[in-house]
């Protein structure tokens, strides 16, 4: 049988090497320490069974599993270390998986049954499941929030990715979108332009501030809960009070 | 309690004292008519003020109940009114018979009448009489309150620096655990038996040292470096770590478990999400009296990743760390965060140096 081993920490992949030894007709194939590698060598390598960490560095156990096409799934013992949610979507796919640190008995057991689920060719059964296991711990949909924002100005209408916007300010019934040393009005309010943008990327700071995140240089935490925000292009905003619970979670 | 009884003599002492001087008062407004109606007015007014003396031990008793039961202000007022002018009459009438007998004039109720003149006067001095009671009891209330306000405020802080104490992250506690497990399964008990040495002094620090203690930087870098031993055999030769610590820092008091979290923040958001590693750097220095703490990392910056790979950055780490510098140092430090445009971040805390006890006792 062909093993691949996927994890970021060399101790914990050695664990299963050694743990792997006193089978003869185990052979391991490679060792991956990122999620990238791990792709790739299952293409390369085709393994059987792949011991798969969850968390890794570049991407996730789950998104190499998502990259590969339905005939390259291998079977999968998953590792983890510690997430209640996903414990519990492993067990509801019934889908075999080792906690950090492994037990041998239950080492043994996920390994035995991996062996009988390949030799009686249950994997598309298999892929079936990991598929659906995918699907419950698939990221949060990034779809409906907006990718660019349509200005008209005078008899032109300028597209602006929102990628680009440093920073978003409350002008009355209009919103100021900064890019760069442009600026572009928008006829519509923050709290609308806020459910618009993506929060994981911009951080409404003040009733009439929004920032992307990524353009943020320097934070300085002032009194009562405020903090001072320096963006990459020289501009200071403060946050208020009033926000600093979403601060808070950002930071 | 035993201040504000110190402060605020009991009724006794002010009873005698209040009188006291009212009879002074009497006394010294009395004196330069002595000569042409002497007996008498010291008759009438002695008897006014002791008899008014013994009735404002009754009026004790009524506003007494009055306070206690927490009576509203307009009937309890009322009624202070009502007793103070019950009581007034026979003062005045007690007086008046004093003064009656010291002209030697006979008591008829034509002649007692004059008292009720007295009436009014007497009920003004009862109704300052309650008034005086219910200002200081008032008073004492008062400062009860602001006490137990000072108290509630401590305990809350302590309390609230209690839930904000540093609790190891469970993957890397589980990590760790699995670490140590190979070590085992290889034979290499020395490598097994250190390693499980660090986690235990690291998970000590985190359950003995309170939230609020303060400890000194030598005491907070050894657990660091108990945590970065681990963190390094983890992630192997991926962590680089430079220490740069001033030795004039070494005795100086900083807020125990502060440099772990941001320690863990570096490697977990800078170092260990980029496979090919990087340099977690700690620097502490004096600048004038105050102690700066710096941690940085050359990972993923912010600025670097564009759209989807954007660095998710934060957890519990930062804001927490934010809300201890606030709850023990005030408005007196400083935090600053920054992302330079390299790569990396870097976060700068400031506070007031202070020196260990231990160090003091040394010297």
């Amino acid at each position: 049988m062909r093993v691949l081993i996927v994890d970021d920490e060399p101790l914990a992949r050695r664990g299963v090497r050694n743990r792997l030894k006193q089978y003869s007709d185990i052979e391991v194939v490679a060792e991956c320490k990122t999620g990238r590698a791990a792709i790739v060598a299952i293409r390369s390598q085709s393994p059987n069974l792949v011991f798969l960490d969850i968390q890794m560095p570049d991407i996730s156990g789950f998104d190499v599993l998502r990259n590969l096409d339905p005939n390259e799934m291998p079977a999968v013992i998953f590792l983890t270390a510690y997430d209640k949610y996903t414990l519990e979507a492993f067990s509801v796919h019934a889908l075999d998986y080792l906690l950090k640190p492994i037990d041998d008995a239950r080492f043994q057991s996920a390994l035995e049954h991996a062996r009988v689920q390949i030799k009686n060719h249950e994997r598309p059964e298999l892929e079936r499941r990991i598929r659906e296991l995918l699907k419950d711990t698939g990221a949060p949909e990034v779809g409906h929030y907006e990718s660019r924002f349509a200005v008209r100005t005078g008899q032109k209408i300028v597209i602006v990715l929102t990628n680009d916007i440093d920073w978003i300010e409350a002008c009355g019934d209009y919103v100021t979108l900064h890019v760069g040393n442009r600026t572009h009005l928008l006829r519509q309010t923050m709290n609308r332009t806020e459910s618009q943008l993506d929060p994981a990327r911009f951080l409404r700071i003040h009733r009439s501030t929004i920032v992307q995140t990524s353009r943020i240089r320097e934070l300085v935490a002032l009194d009562n809960r405020e903090f001072l925000l320096r963006l990459a292009d020289g501009k200071e905003l403060k946050t208020s009070r009033s926000y600093s619970d979403r601060i808070d979670k950002w930071l | 309690m035993l201040r504000s009884l110190e402060r605020v003599p009991r009724f006794w002492v002010l009873q005698l004292v209040g009188w006291g001087a009212y009879a002074s008062i009497i006394a010294i407004g009395v004196a330069p008519h002595l000569r042409t109606e002497g007996v008498v007015l010291v008759a009438f007014e002695a008897i006014f003020v002791f008899s008014a003396f013994l009735a404002s031990f009754p009026l004790h008793f009524v506003c007494r109940r009055l306070w206690r039961k927490n009576t509203p202000w307009p009937s309890a007022m009322s009624q202070a009114v009502l007793t103070s002018g019950l009581l007034a009459l026979p003062c005045a009438i007690a007086a008046r018979l004093a003064e009656l007998a010291a002209l030697r004039q006979p008591v008829t109720w034509i002649s007692i009448q004059a008292a009720f003149e007295g009436v009014l006067y007497a009920t003004f001095i009862f109704i300052s009489w309650s008034g005086l009671y219910f200002s200081i009891k008032h008073y004492q209330a008062l400062q009860t309150e602001r006490e137990r306000v000072l108290e509630a405020e401590a305990l809350a802080r302590q309390a609230r620096l209690q839930a904000l104490r540093y609790q190891l992250n469970p993957h890397f506690l589980f990590n760790t655990l699995n670490s140590i497990s190979t070590l085992i399964l290889e034979g290499d008990s020395s490598g097994a038996n250190g390693m499980l040495t660090q986690l235990a002094g690291l998970l000590r620090s985190t359950l003995e040292e309170e939230a609020l203690q303060e400890i000194p930087l030598r005491r907070e870098i050894v657990v660091a470096q108990e945590y970065l031993a681990i963190e390094k055999a983890r992630l192997g030769d991926r962590l680089t770590v430079v220490l740069t610590i001033s030795p004039e820092t070494l005795d100086l008091l900083v807020p125990a478990l502060l440099l772990q979290p941001l320690i863990e923040n570096a490697i977990r958001h800078g170092i260990a999400s980029r496979p090919e590693g990087g340099t977690v750097r700690i620097e502490t220095y004096l600048v004038g009296d105050r102690l700066r703490l710096n941690v940085s990392d050359d990972g993923v910056g912010e600025q670097s990743t564009n759209g989807h790979e954007a660095r998710v950055r934060g957890g519990i780490g930062l804001a927490n760390t934010l809300e201890r510098l606030r709850v023990l140092y005030g408005a007196d430090h400083q935090l600053v965060v920054k992302w330079p445009v390299e790569g990396g971040c870097r976060i700068e805390v400031e506070f007031p140096r202070a020196l260990s006890n231990s160090h003091s006792e040394r010297e």
